[in-house]
Order: C-alpha cells, then structure tokens, then sequence
C-alpha cells in the first residue's frame, strides 16, 4: 500500500481557524501562533502502484474538493502546502478522530465506486505560523493543540482524538 | 420566590426560550444570560445553572470546545464544585464535558468526550425521537433525575456528535455515572442501532459527575415538556397517552427533568 495525502483548505477565510487562532490567543497566550490554517487532510492508502489515481479520485467526488469552494494539494507525507507566509517558522499538527464513521463510509464508498484503494482517513491538519525567533515550535503548537483540561490546548480532544506532529 | 435557574446562552445557542419556559412551568424561575454578561449572572446568585443546547460557536473546532473556554464557565465551574445543580442539554452538555465538569474524577481536567456519532452507512446530523432510562443507585442522587420513576423516557435528539466516549480504563467508572441510558421502548437496554443512535458507550444518553449534582444529558427534555410534544405514533405508553388524552395543558415525558430540580430546591 502506498500512502498519498491531499490536503484541502476553503477558499475563503476559514472561520474554524478565525475562532481556533484567536481563542488560543486569549487562553494560550504563550503557546498560541501568529497565524493559523487549517485544512482537511485525506490520507488514502492505494493499491500498490495506483498511487496516481488519487488526483481524478478526488475530483469524482465534490464533497472532498469542491473546486468552488476549495483548494486542493497532494502532499508528501510532513510537507507543507504552498502559501503560507514566508515571514514566519511553520509547523503542523495532524489531528485524527480515533474512530469515526466518515471515515469508515468513504472507504466503503470509494472501493464500491471501483477506486483503487484500501482505506481512506480524514483529519483535520493544523499549521501554526509562529514569529522566526520562536523556539521549539512542533512542542508549543503541540501544547496549544492537545486539550487536557479546559485551560491547556483546544484543538484535540484526547480521549476521541490524537494529535501528532506533522513531519 | 421562585429559586433563580440561569440559562447560559452562548452564540449559536438556540434552545434557550424553550429552556427557560420549561422551567417556569415546573415552578421555577428560569433567566436566561448571554455569556459575555458575567457581572449579571455572578450577582444574582442563582440556585442552578441549564446550558442549553444549539450550536455554539457556530460547532467550531469541536462542539462545545470553545463555550467551555469562555469566562462564563468559570462561574458555572466554581457554582458546580459548590453542589448547586448544573445540567447540560444536547450542545449543553458537550460543553460540560469539554470543560472536564463530566465526568469530574479530576474537576478540569477533559475525561471524556462526546465524539461524532457512528451507526452503519450514517454519518453527521441525526434527529428522531429515543427511549432513556435512568440506570443504577447513583441516578438518586442526580436532582435532575429525582422524579424520574424508571420506566422508559421518550425524548427528541438532535445532533451529530452525540457518542459518548471515556478511556478504556474509566469504562468501569463511567458505567456508575452512565445514570441516563439508551431503551428500546419496552424499557430493555438498548444493544445498538436504532435503540442506542449513536453509538455512545455504554447506550450512555446522560452521564453525571462523582458528586451527582451535574448531568449531561444528549435528549432534549425541554421538546418533550408538553404531551403534545409527543409524536401520536410513538410506541409505548407517552405514545398511547398521546392518543388518546387531550394533550393541552398536560405534562409530558421530559416534565419531570425540571420538576426533579423544584423538588430537591424545595419549591412549594
């Protein structure tokens, strides 16, 4: 099986950042980036040697990528999408919800439509734009990602979700 | 005087009327507060404390995790570890979870979660009538719970993450505050799909704290208050009391959440 991951952003302003960005900032001071993205990861794990079947894949089905709404990027496994401001230290944090049923759906739907693949995932990935002099910044979006209590991280529930640094 | 229930809302909040009304209508005074009125809702002293349910924050990141991070809460948290009664309906109650209220082994610290609902070839936003009952010795102790005989609770749910889930080494705990549990309409646990919607561990469609005077609860018992809330072709008793009794001015199934809480503060 040969892995191949796409991430796709909207368009427009994500309003889940816009609100993730701006709570981190008023609880997590410390921790919290400069700038937030966020996107829709799809890791899907192909049939070996169809791992060029992902980019028609994806534009067969508009509720993955909309090309009115949405951006969409195939990524290296930890690579970065393109556009994110060059003035600031970037890292992702990838988080997965440990058992959930769109996921479990879109795998039977896409090897039902006769696709390729073994399993399909979605995600969600979170880049965090920290300033260049910042240090260890995989460990301070990890803290502003995992949430332990009601005043640490926000973006992963720990008991649901795993978060995972994005390398 | 009636004894003061504060209703939270929160932006996105949409069930706050009904709340409140209901629980007027069970002897109590319901007030509703927007969140961002902290010195309001601090300095009336209010008796218990409803987090409605709806969407706040618009579901952003995750339903509830943001709610759980406004300032409001700290009021609601410091009222909770005091004893006073809080209850959280539906969107309500994943705010009481993401801000480690339930199941509160650790007061703060985020112990479970109510995660996207999973049932075979469905995925998001479900929306139907459920059977609950309460379950175990400690639903006694829940004020919500108190006037609730043990026979099978019909109720409206509506939502998409509605699965309760707790770490595989607190199942034995969460299953002693689980008070509030999925039913087939005969009373019996409910197995799994239709019976359990979502998938939530152990059939769990309320789970209380250590001390039992929280409740997070996914049902809307404010949309059952009146028997003619109640759907005609629902099985079972409601159902049958629905066809057949004049339906006006008569409580219904979800009465009794709002008369418990009047019962344990006293109202005459």
């Amino acid at each position: 099986m040969e892995a191949v991951y796409v991430a796709v952003r909207l368009k427009s302003p994500d309003p889940e950042a816009v609100t993730a960005l701006y709570t981190l900032k008023r609880t997590l001071p410390c921790s919290a980036p400069e700038l937030l993205f966020r996107y829709d990861l799809w890791e899907f794990l192909m049939k070996p040697g169809e791992a060029g079947a992902v980019a028609g894949m994806i534009t067969h089905f508009t509720d993955i990528v909309n090309p009115n709404r949405h951006v969409s990027f195939i990524l290296p496994q930890g690579g970065s999408p393109p556009g994110e401001d060059d003035g600031l230290s970037w890292t992702g944090v990838l988080v997965w919800d440990r058992l959930d049923s769109r996921s479990r759906n879109w795998t039977s739907l896409l090897i039902r439509r006769g696709f390729p693949v073994e399993e399909a995932r979605c995600g969600s990935l979170w880049r965090f734009g920290y300033p260049r002099e910042a240090r260890d910044i995989e460990s301070l979006a990890m803290t502003a990602a995992l949430s332990e209590t009601r005043e640490s991280g926000l973006l992963a529930n720990p008991v649901s979700q795993e978060a995972v640094p994005w390398r | 005087m009636k004894p003061l229930v504060a209703v939270v809302r929160f932006p996105g909040s949409n069930c706050e009327y009904e709340t409140a009304r209901a629980l007027d209508a069970c002897g109590l005074h319901g007030r509703i507060y927007n969140w961002n009125e902290l010195d309001e809702a601090s300095g009336r002293g209010c008796s218990a404390w409803v987090l409605p349910g709806g969407f706040s924050f618009q579901d952003r990141v995750r339903a509830g995790a943001v709610a759980a991070r406004e300032r409001i809460m700290d009021l609601v948290f410091r009222d909770a570890q005091a004893g006073k009664p809080v209850l959280g309906i539906c969107n309500g109650a994943q705010i009481l979870l993401e801000s480690g209220l339930v199941p509160g082994w650790n007061p703060g610290s985020v112990q479970g979660c109510l995660a996207g609902n999973l049932a075979p070839g469905r995925t998001g936003y479900l929306s139907g009538w459920v059977f609950m009952k309460p379950v175990g010795a400690g639903a006694g102790k829940c004020p919500w719970l108190m006037d609730l005989d043990g026979a099978p609770v019909p109720a409206p749910i509506a939502h998409a993450e509605g699965r309760f889930v707790f770490r595989d080494e607190d199942m034995a705990g969460a299953s002693e505050l689980a008070v509030l549990r999925y039913c087939t309409p005969e009373g019996e646990e409910a197995a799994g799909w239709p019976h359990n919607p979502n998938g939530s561990a152990l059939a769990a469609a309320g789970v209380m704290n250590t001390r039992g005077n929280i409740l997070a609860m996914m049902p809307h018992p404010e949309r059952a208050l009146h028997l003619f809330h109640v759907p005609p072709n629902l099985p079972g008793p409601w159902g049958e009391a629905r066809r057949t009794r004049g339906a006006v001015g008569t409580p219904g199934p979800g009465a009794s959440f709002f008369t418990g809480l009047a019962r344990y503060l006293e109202v005459p």
